[in-house]
Order: structure tokens, then sequence, then C-alpha cells
């Protein structure tokens, strides 16, 4: 159980945050911050950095899709909505906005309490995810990088693969960097001999002529 | 002098013939354009009134969408706080007891929402509403998760008065198979059947729990719970109630139905 959670509240209507506060807290969890409107939701979420939040739909300022939308933009966190209404295009929108559950209101104290820790644990595993896509990502660029940096020694030098492979390695252990730093200075220096070849090319051709 | 009206007349007929023709003539098509104009003003008028009446009725259908909005935060607002309470009371039996009230909230709540989405409806299928209700009901009075619900519900549609009574009956004889069935939090599975048989709706609720106590008499309860079931299934369903042991505690209620509707 994800008991003592850090929770935002957004709800306008007084009666209902007092009773939702007192469900969060025999749940077990810690209200970190009470708003009244969408705006004051975003603003809680920055500087709280909560766990969870629990949204209203339907409030003065912005409401709590937009309110969520932004939320996922600027400091991410999971978002509960709970609400009193169940049109479809609201439904929609608290999709749309990356929202993680939808409750209708009445919700009782379980309910909540599933809705909750389904959000902070399937946000958590998002998160997860994300990073471990990013670093599959980098590891896929940096292969690409010395691919390419061997396919230039081979090609420059008349190396096998194997031998641009090793004087790689080499290089770089001596010169203490990573691989894929080495391939990417290898890669600007070809750059630079490519461009200047290029410039020069025409010249050369010029200086052909004059020398004949 | 006359003219010939058609190529082939074989008659010429005067000039002051022909005034007084083309003279009422003039008056038909005069009075045809005034009828016209007057049947495009009530046409405008129809309209006019059409789109006053349209908006009107998206005023009201608004207004009834934000009732059912306010209902919903009072339910909000009453299911937190006792729902609240039963998680920080120490005693079982305080516990037990604001269990079955948030359950009999849900059920009422799950009744206003079927009612709150088909505002023309004025019956309830029972699929539909069985379905909006089991798990809530589940989820309030068996908070340890050891119970499993499994149902057979043909389709069949209720009265939003006798859907109500039906939503609070269901209610109270899953808490109560929950409560005294499987005391302790013992794991076990509620077997719910509602079979249609002829003008008989016929509706049983069948635990695997301990059985019913000997004592048992469905006419003189003290319990709010049993004694509810007696009452909704007699005044409102018009129906009987009856219990028994077989394996665990089987209800059984049959109340009459119309085809498929009652």
């Amino acid at each position: 159980m994800n008991q003592g959670l850090r929770v935002v509240l957004a709800e306008d209507e007084p009666a209902v945050a007092a009773a939702v506060g007192e469900q969060l807290r025999a749940l077990g969890h810690r209200l970190v911050g009470e708003a009244e409107t969408g705006e004051e939701a975003v603003r809680m979420a920055a500087e709280q950095r909560p766990d969870v939040i629990v949204m209203d739909i339907r409030m003065p300022d912005c409401d709590g899709i937009e309110a969520a939308r932004r939320i996922a933009e600027s400091c991410p966190a999971p978002v509960v909505f709970l609400t009193g209404h169940f049109e479809e295009e609201l439904v929609a929108g608290a999709v749309a906005s990356g929202g993680l559950a939808y409750l209708l209101k009445p919700a009782a104290s379980a309910q909540l309490g599933a809705a909750l820790e389904l959000a902070h644990t399937r946000f958590h595993e998002m998160k997860d995810m994300k990073e471990h896509i990013a670093r599959l990502n980098r590891a896929l660029e940096a292969r690409k990088l010395v691919a390419r940096a061997k396919g230039i020694l081979m090609q420059r030098y008349g190396l096998t693969e194997q031998e641009a492979h090793r004087r790689m390695q080499q290089e770089a252990s001596r010169s203490n960097v990573k691989l894929a730093e080495l391939a990417h200075s290898i890669l600007a220096a070809e750059a630079v001999v490519a461009q200047s070849s290029g410039a020069g090319r025409p010249a050369r051709a010029a200086g052909g002529k004059e020398a004949s | 002098m006359g003219v010939p009206l058609w190529g082939q007349a074989s008659r010429q007929i005067s000039l002051s013939d022909e005034v007084s023709i083309l003279a009422r003539v003039a008056e038909r098509q005069s009075s045809l354009v005034s009828s016209l104009l007057e049947q495009a003003t009530r046409a405008q008028d129809i309209s006019a009134e059409n789109q006053r009446l349209m908006s009107e009725l998206a005023g009201s259908i608004d207004r009834i969408q934000e009732v059912h909005h306010r209902v919903r935060n009072h339910l909000q607002t009453v299911t937190g706080l006792l729902s609240a309470q039963e998680l920080t009371e120490r005693s079982p039996t305080a516990r037990r007891a604001l269990q079955r009230s948030v359950g009999r909230l849900v059920s009422i709540a799950a009744i206003h929402e079927l009612l709150a989405r088909e505002p023309a409806s004025e019956s309830l299928q029972l699929p539909e509403l069985i379905g909006q209700l089991s798990q809530g009901l589940l989820r309030s009075l068996d908070p340890g998760g050891g119970v499993c619900l499994k149902a057979e519900i043909a389709p069949m549609s209720l009265s939003a008065r006798k859907g109500t009574a039906f939503a609070l009956i269901l209610a109270e004889l899953i808490a109560n198979a929950i409560e005294h069935g499987f005391p302790a939090g013992a794991a076990g599975q509620i077997a719910l059947r509602v079979a249609h048989e002829r003008d008989v709706a016929v509706v049983e609720v069948r635990d695997s729990g301990i059985g019913l106590p000997s004592e048992l008499d469905l006419g003189s309860m003290k319990g709010v719970g049993l004694s509810l079931v007696a009452r909704l299934v007699e005044r409102e369903l018009k129906g009987r109630l009856s219990a028994e042991t077989d394996g665990g505690a089987v209800f059984r209620i049959t109340f009459p139905v119309g085809e498929g509707r009652a």
C-alpha cells in the first residue's frame, strides 16, 4: 500500500473539500495543499511537488483539465480527477490531459484510496519507462556515432572494422574519454577536413590550369 | 380594340372586358402576395419562438445538470465523512455500522447516477443498475477484498421507484452476506442471480459462508438491515422474501413483473 502520500487537493466546494480531506487523512495520506481554483492547483503542484493531486474539474479561473494539462507540462505529478460531471467531452479532455484516474462523486474511501494508489504506481512506472527509453536512445545514438567514426577510419586509412574499433578503443582509454566522445571528435575532424578539401578543390583545379 | 388572348381564339373580347379581367387577376395576385407575406411573417414568428424555446430548453438542461452536480457533491460530502469516520473508528461494531451506511449511500448514488444519465427514462435496466452498483458496494463493504461477487442477471427493467428499492435491498443482502457469512474477513463467494420466470422476477443472493443462525426469524428482526429488506420487498416490490441455509445462506425474493418490466 502506498500510504503516507503527499496530496494536493483541488476542490472549490468547501464542504466537499473538508470531507475529502478527512478521507485522505483517514487513508493515511498527508494533505500538503488545498486549492480552490485551477490556477492555485498549478501553483501548489509546483511549490509542493506532491505525490498525487486530487482534482475537481469545474472550478473557477481555469478548470481542472486545463490545470492538469499545465501541471503535466511544467511539473508532472499523477492527477486523479474527482468530479460530479460525467459529460463525454470532459472524460475525453481528462484523458487527453494525462490524468490517471477519473472518479465520479460520490467516491467512498475505498475507491478513493485504490485510485490514488493506482495513479501513483502507474505514474512512477511510466516515469521509469520514459527514463529507460531515454537511456536506450542515448545508447543507440552513441553506437551510431561510433559506427560512423569507424567507417571514416576504414575509408581514410584502409583499416578493417576490427582494427578501426581496436584503435578507437585504445585511443579512448589512453586519453580517458568515452568511445562515443572520441567518435564525435573524429566526426568533427572529418567534417573540417571535408569542408576544407571541398573548398580547396576548385582552387586546386584552377591552380592545375595555371600549371599547365 | 381587343387582342386575342389565345392564338386559336374564336372570339374577340372587348377592351372593357379585358380591363376587368386584368383588374381581377391583379386583385387575386395582390391578395396572394399579402397572404404569402402573412405566412412568411408567421413562419418567422414560429421560428423565433422555436429558437426561444430551444434556448430555454438548453438552459433547463444546464440547470438540471447543475442540480445533479450539486447532488453528487452533497453525496460526496456525506459519503466522504462517513467513510473517513469508518476508517478511523477503533470499535469493530462501529466500523461495521459505518460500512453498512456507506454501502447504502453507494446504492442510492448508483440510482441517482443512472437516472441523471437518462433523464427522460422512467425505468432502470437491471443489468446496468447491478453493474453500476456491485463494484462500489463490494469495495465499501469488503475493504479486505476477500469476497468475490458473481452475477447472473436476466435483462429486465424496473421503474425508478422499484429500482431504488431493489438497489437498497441488494446493498443490505450483500452487506449481510459479508458480515454474517464470512466473519472476521474470511474469503468467499457471493452469487447473485436475477431470473425472469413468466411474470415473476426471482432474485437470489447465495453466499458460500457459514449459513443462517438457526433462530433467524424473518418476521421479527431487530437489526435495521433485514427489517429494511423485508419492508421494501413487501411494500415496494409487492413480493415475498424467504431465507434458507443451503451450503451457505440463501435469500430469495420473488416479485411480480410485467413483460420484463415492473
